[in-house]
């Protein structure tokens, strides 16, 4: 499964050597959005050879880096990788482990964009995600809550990750999805 | 506890592909920031270090580092010897006090600005380079010429004796291996100061005995100071000039192993340092002698009886200041406040505890370490002994040439270490004395060493 590294650092970096130390990781083809910053695209498995080089990248590069990595491109992300880099340097983080770091002290103020990213999904698609996180990522139980055969159940999960990019398959896409439900559950409440 | 305050402002601005940043501070910091400090290649003074939520990591953190010291901090987890050494290294913000490097202030300088080397717990190489490239890859990146990084790579891995697996791949390598090549990473840089965080965490208990000679060595070798964090109370006695024993947040005593070893300031440096740890008896001091919780009575030496009566005439002249202190306070408040009383109610009943244990008997702690009880039958030492103990033998493990009897004595569990005459079994019968003259005396309150 394919995910976003997005990346900022502290100040401008030898792009070469970036490139050279992240083929040694298998990653190719980064892309460059300031100086500072940028992403690259690769599989979500990569992350389990990033988070062990990070602080040889920080040591032979000679900047501070902070990785936000999510199944989009977006405000949202661009927010987040801000916040990654000012609270949380030198880390390799998922924009759920971010959400919750928010959540936690309080902060409240990625709701709006995160959202946004689900407003346009019909209700039917929502309730079938949710009652699939619902019932553990566990497709025949959740076809079964929901009264609907699994080939149906299947074309909604489909249709949802067509919309949204998100693929709820993916443990830390199911829980950014899980955090908007809690949200969402939470807005209501004090309404 | 207030922090220093501190306002970064940087710009940024492009021109012809080059970036300038630019860092002002506040006149407060300059006016703080003046004085070089008189000694120490590394110099922290007044180092806190408080997070966000107001958690505070550091507390007063002072040492002064000559050059080519080897320093270990050592402490249980969670102690703050990790976050200063991060400190050092510029990978966190130091929250107030003064960080100096070669006599130059470094509260804000970059890490790569600070000329150190970091070697880390988990010994991370690039996966897909081999050790050579490993190690030359921050070299290449600072554009040094071909030939210096192929000297300075091949000179590091001869120090190391990792020469023949220079074309091997990461993974090729054993644990110790590649602690080594992370070694070389950090040799080759020729930085003047080495910061090594629980290196050799990772590794088996053998290869950790092995690669602490080697670090030893490598120290004489290359001569850089060295600042080493570890848990490991061993390793901070075989590898340390001087050892920093925190606890919580604070320093508890800085010193070289062996006056550590012998002098601990206090119950936790003496329980920490030493295996097996020292053993603590609940007793009472009575006019120049200490009665264990069994009845036994162990006289005094003229000395240790001294230092009894000058330890608290000084904490009843500590404790006078404190209440002198509450009283002024809360006098200030017109005595009109809940906590300020409760301060002066706790500072003048530390007061007259104090006082009253000048004179009459009081609790202490009774500490010995387990080489200094002896067999009487089988041991022939030189140190004098105190009375004889009729002990059973609870567990006896044998290490090869001595074991580690465990036994019940004065209502608690002890531990003495005896060279290996005899064996010694499970309810085994032994006739222990204490070595009187090495026993210390810790005050039950504050937990200081009285003696």
């Amino acid at each position: 499964m394919e995910k976003h590294y997005l990346f900022q650092t502290s100040g401008p970096f030898h792009r070469i050597a970036f490139e050279d130390s992240l083929s040694s990781i298998g990653v190719e083809g980064v892309t460059y959005f300031s100086l500072t910053s940028g992403e690259f695209i690769a599989d979500a498995s990569v992350v389990a050879e990033l988070i062990p080089i990070l602080g040889l990248l920080r040591e032979d590069l000679g900047v501070s880096i902070s990785f936000l990595i999510s199944h989009d491109l977006g405000p949202l992300e661009k927010k987040l990788l801000n916040e990654a880099f000012s609270y949380y340097p030198n880390q390799a983080l998922f924009l759920s482990d971010l959400i919750l770091k928010e959540i936690s002290f309080g902060n409240y103020s990625s709701y709006p964009l995160i959202k946004e990213k689900f407003d346009h999904v019909p209700s039917d698609l929502m309730l079938t995600v949710g009652m699939y996180l619902r019932c553990g990522l566990d497709g025949k139980a959740a076809s079964k809550c929901l009264f609907i055969h699994r080939n149906t159940f299947l074309y909604r999960v489909n249709q949802f990750i067509e919309m949204t990019g998100l693929d709820i398959r993916d443990y830390h896409n199911a829980l950014f999805l899980e955090l908007y439900f809690q949200l969402v559950s939470a807005y209501r409440a004090n309404d | 506890m207030p922090r220093t305050k501190k306002e970064a402002v940087k710009t940024e601005e492009v021109k012809t592909g080059e970036v300038k940043a630019e860092e002002t501070k506040t006149e407060e910091v300059k006016a703080e920031a003046v004085a070089e400090p008189e000694r120490g290649y590394v110099s922290l003074r007044h180092i806190d270090k408080i997070y966000d939520n107001n958690v505070q990591a550091v507390f007063d953190f002072n040492l002064e580092i000559a050059r080519k010291e080897f320093i270990v901090f050592v402490g249980p987890s969670g102690c703050g010897k990790s976050t200063t050494l991060r400190m050092i290294a510029g990978l966190e913000d130091i929250s107030a006090g003064e960080l100096w490097i070669d006599g130059e202030y470094s509260n804000d300088r970059t890490p790569k600005d600070r000329d150190i080397a970091m070697v880390f717990q988990s010994y991370a190489l690039y996966p897909h380079m081999t050790v050579y490239n490993n190690m030359a890859f921050g070299l290449k990146i600072r554009h040094l010429p071909k030939e210096e990084i192929d000297r300075r790579v091949r000179e590091a891995a001869k120090i190391l004796q990792i020469e023949e697996y220079l074309d091997r791949k990461p993974k090729a390598l054993s644990g110790g291996q590649r602690q080594r090549v992370a070694l070389g990473r950090a040799i080759v840089r020729n930085a003047k100061l080495f910061l090594m965080d629980e290196p050799l965490s990772n590794l088996d208990a053998k290869l950790r005995v092995q690669m602490r000679s080697e670090i030893i060595k490598l120290h004489e070798a290359i001569g850089a100071t060295t600042i080493y964090v570890t848990h490991d109370q061993t390793e901070a006695m075989t590898m340390a000039s001087r050892i920093v024993v925190m606890k919580l947040g604070r320093v508890q005593q800085i010193g070289s192993p062996i006056e550590i070893y012998n002098n601990p300031a206090n119950l936790f440096v003496a329980t920490f340092i030493g295996s097996p740890s020292m053993n603590v008896l609940k007793a009472t001091y009575n006019n120049g002698t200490v009665v264990l919780a069994n009845g036994k009575e162990i006289k005094l030496s003229k000395e240790a009886v001294k230092a009894h009566e000058a330890f608290y005439e000084a904490e009843i002249e500590k404790a006078k200041a404190e209440q002198a202190k509450a009283q002024a306070d809360l006098e200030a408040k017109n005595g009109k406040d809940e906590h300020l009383s409760k301060v002066l109610c706790d500072a003048t009943s530390k007061l007259s505890r104090l006082q009253d244990a000048l004179d009459n008997p009081h609790e202490v702690i009774y500490g010995i370490r387990p080489e200094d009880i002896h067999d009487v039958e089988n041991d022939a030492t030189h140190d004098e002994l105190g009375e004889t103990y009729d002990i059973n033998v609870d567990v006896a493990e044998l290490l090869g040439h001595e074991y580690y009897v465990h036994t019940t004595f004065a209502g608690a569990e002890m531990v003495a270490k005896i060279p290996l005459v005899h064996e010694i079994k499970i309810g085994d019968k032994m006739k222990i004395a204490f070595a009187i003259r090495k026993a210390h005396i810790f005050d039950p309150i504050t937990e200081n060493r009285i003696y």
